[in-house]
């Protein structure tokens, strides 16, 4: 309830520079997770033994990270907001 | 690129093909029933209407344009050269199926069977979807999937794409290997499930001011608990027909196909009753099928490959991961799946794409087609390539395609037809007598 409040409360530009901002931060997700696949074959095709799997363990964790950010790019849903 | 065309098979694996892929419709009727019984009673006519429509479009793309794109081995490519090694990435072959001769080759085979996959894959998203996600929009998004995801990932495993010749062109073990469809079916239905929810929001009233989950329970647990066995018949078919026509497995070993599935599914499912037993007190019906259908999924990728103990193994873990999945998705993410249809699809097919590289014992060739070494240990990696490439491509393609949808024809339902029930407010009526309706459904939270 209290931080219904505060969103209520909040002044009309924070709130939607809040909005914008969840919307960046998926964009940028949703861009990591290519590059990070991007990383995976290229090092498949360039490299080979042990960089190629130092750098495909390296693409996944971009995608972890592509994911991490598209996951707390979609706010916990409070109450009825859509 | 052209590879040697795959050559005709032998009378009785044709027709044991086909009998196997005419159990593939049990597993979309099994799918059908668990998410119209996880659902709410007042949109269960709705989402079988959504199933029916959902099938017969993705028949239809797939027709048109799916099977083009997903090709075949020996049928025309397009191949990028990277270093020397062709990048073969999506197949040209001619719309609307023509120039394929339906008589029981194996392209026509593939079609055939093809043209299931696409189905069952667009049914999984119905799950994440219930109860808030418009028939018109259903229906264009299935589109989507059926006539363009699905085909292009399906060629990259299936149709000699560049994923299968990860063993040919950089010696990772035999390439990305998937005999029944954990990725190309399951997770990439389960990818688009998760941005089906993600673009919907959740149910109204799912969640408290306070962001605490309420519980929606499904309105009928005899259909969903019946759609598990139904599904298991039309896993044997997938997985068996899946591994003859892609993977060139004798057609005897479907009893170690179907052992293995029914292992993995009853395992993961007795996983998942007693962490709900251990945890709750009482065995929980939803998410033990949920665990059945995770078991069935994970079994697919390994399934022609590994011994019946390490089925079990696998079904076992599935079971583990799809319960806490359920769980994390809808506390920690707020993701409203109400047939849990991210964590047995999604989280379960890719625990069993990483499976064939830890349990299968698959004989690579020794010398690739250049007559260079072969790295026979390098099956795992090959399979995390795959993995990489669901995650990385396939999400943000159906998130993307699905969003732009979104903006151009709005997906989620209005309020007020999520109030009144999916069934009344698009279809004119309810599934049941008014008599049978859940009247507590209707009490405003």
């Amino acid at each position: 309830m209290a931080l219904l409040a505060s969103v209520t409360l909040t002044p009309r530009g924070a709130f939607v520079h809040g909005l914008s901002a969840l919307s960046g931060m998926k964009l940028l997700g949703f861009l990591i997770l290519p590059a990070g696949w991007g990383i995976v074959v290229t090092a498949v095709a360039l490299l080979t033994g042990a960089p190629q799997i130092a750098f495909v363990l390296a693409g996944l964790g971009v995608e972890a990270l592509g994911l991490a950010l598209v996951i707390r790019a979609h706010p916990v849903q409070r109450g009825d907001q859509n | 690129m052209i590879v040697a065309l795959a050559p005709a098979l032998p009378d009785t694996t044709t027709v044991l093909c086909i009998f196997f892929i005419f159990l593939v419709p049990f597993a979309g009727a099994g799918l059908t029933l668990i998410n119209a019984g996880l659902g709410r009673s007042r949109s269960a006519a709705h989402l079988m209407m959504s199933s029916l429509c959902v099938v017969s479009i993705a028949a239809l793309a797939y027709f048109i344009c799916g099977f083009a794109w997903q090709g075949f081995i020996g049928m025309p490519a397009h191949v990028l050269t990277v270093g020397g090694k062709g990048w073969n990435w999506i197949a040209a072959g001619p719309f609307f199926l023509r120039h394929l001769l339906l008589d029981g080759s194996p392209a026509s085979l593939a079609a055939l069977l093809g043209m299931f996959s696409a189905a069952l894959a667009s049914l999984i998203p119905l799950g994440s979807g219930a109860d808030r996600w418009r028939l018109s929009a259903t229906c264009a998004s299935t589109a989507l999937l059926a006539g363009w995801t699905y085909p292009l990932f399906a060629h990259w495993v299936w149709g000699g794409g560049w994923l299968a010749q990860l063993g040919e062109n950089y010696g990772l073990g035999r390439g990305f290997i998937d005999a029944g469809g954990a990725s190309t079916i399951q997770v990439v239905g389960g990818l688009t499930a998760l941005s089906i929810a993600w673009i919907l929001g959740p149910r109204r009233g799912k969640y408290t001011l306070e962001g605490m989950p309420s519980a929606i329970p499904g309105h009928n647990s005899v259909f969903v608990l019946f759609g598990c066995i139904l599904a298991l018949v039309g896993w044997w078919g997938l997985n068996s027909a899946s591994a003859v026509l892609w993977n060139g497995v004798w057609p005897g070993n479907a009893v170690l196909v179907a052992i293995n599935t029914t292992l993995s599914a009853a395992a993961a499912a007795l996983t998942a009753a007693m962490i709900t037993r251990t945890r709750f007190g009482k065995p929980d019906a939803s998410l033990t099928a949920n665990g059945w259908i995770g078991g069935l999924v994970a079994s697919s990728a390994a399934c022609a490959f590994v011994r019946p103990a390490a089925a079990a193994a696998i079904g076992i873990v599935a079971g583990i991961l799809v319960t806490f999945s359920v769980e994390w998705f809808e506390l920690r993410m707020s993701v409203d799946d109400p047939g849990g249809a991210i964590s047995a699809h999604a989280v379960g097919g890719i625990w069993g794409v990483l499976s064939v590289g830890l349990f299968a014992h698959i004989a690579a060739p020794e010398l690739n087609s250049a007559g260079q070494p072969m790295n026979g240990g390098g099956q795992w990696l090959a399979q995390l390539v795959g993995i990489a490439t669901l995650i990385g491509f396939v999400l943000p393609l159906t998130y993307g395609l699905n969003w732009l949808l979104n903006r151009v024809h709005p997906q989620r339902v209005a309020a007020e037809g999520e109030r009144q029930g999916m069934d009344l407010y698009e279809l004119g009526a309810g599934a049941y007598p008014e008599s049978v309706t859940h009247s507590e459904e209707f009490t405003q939270r």
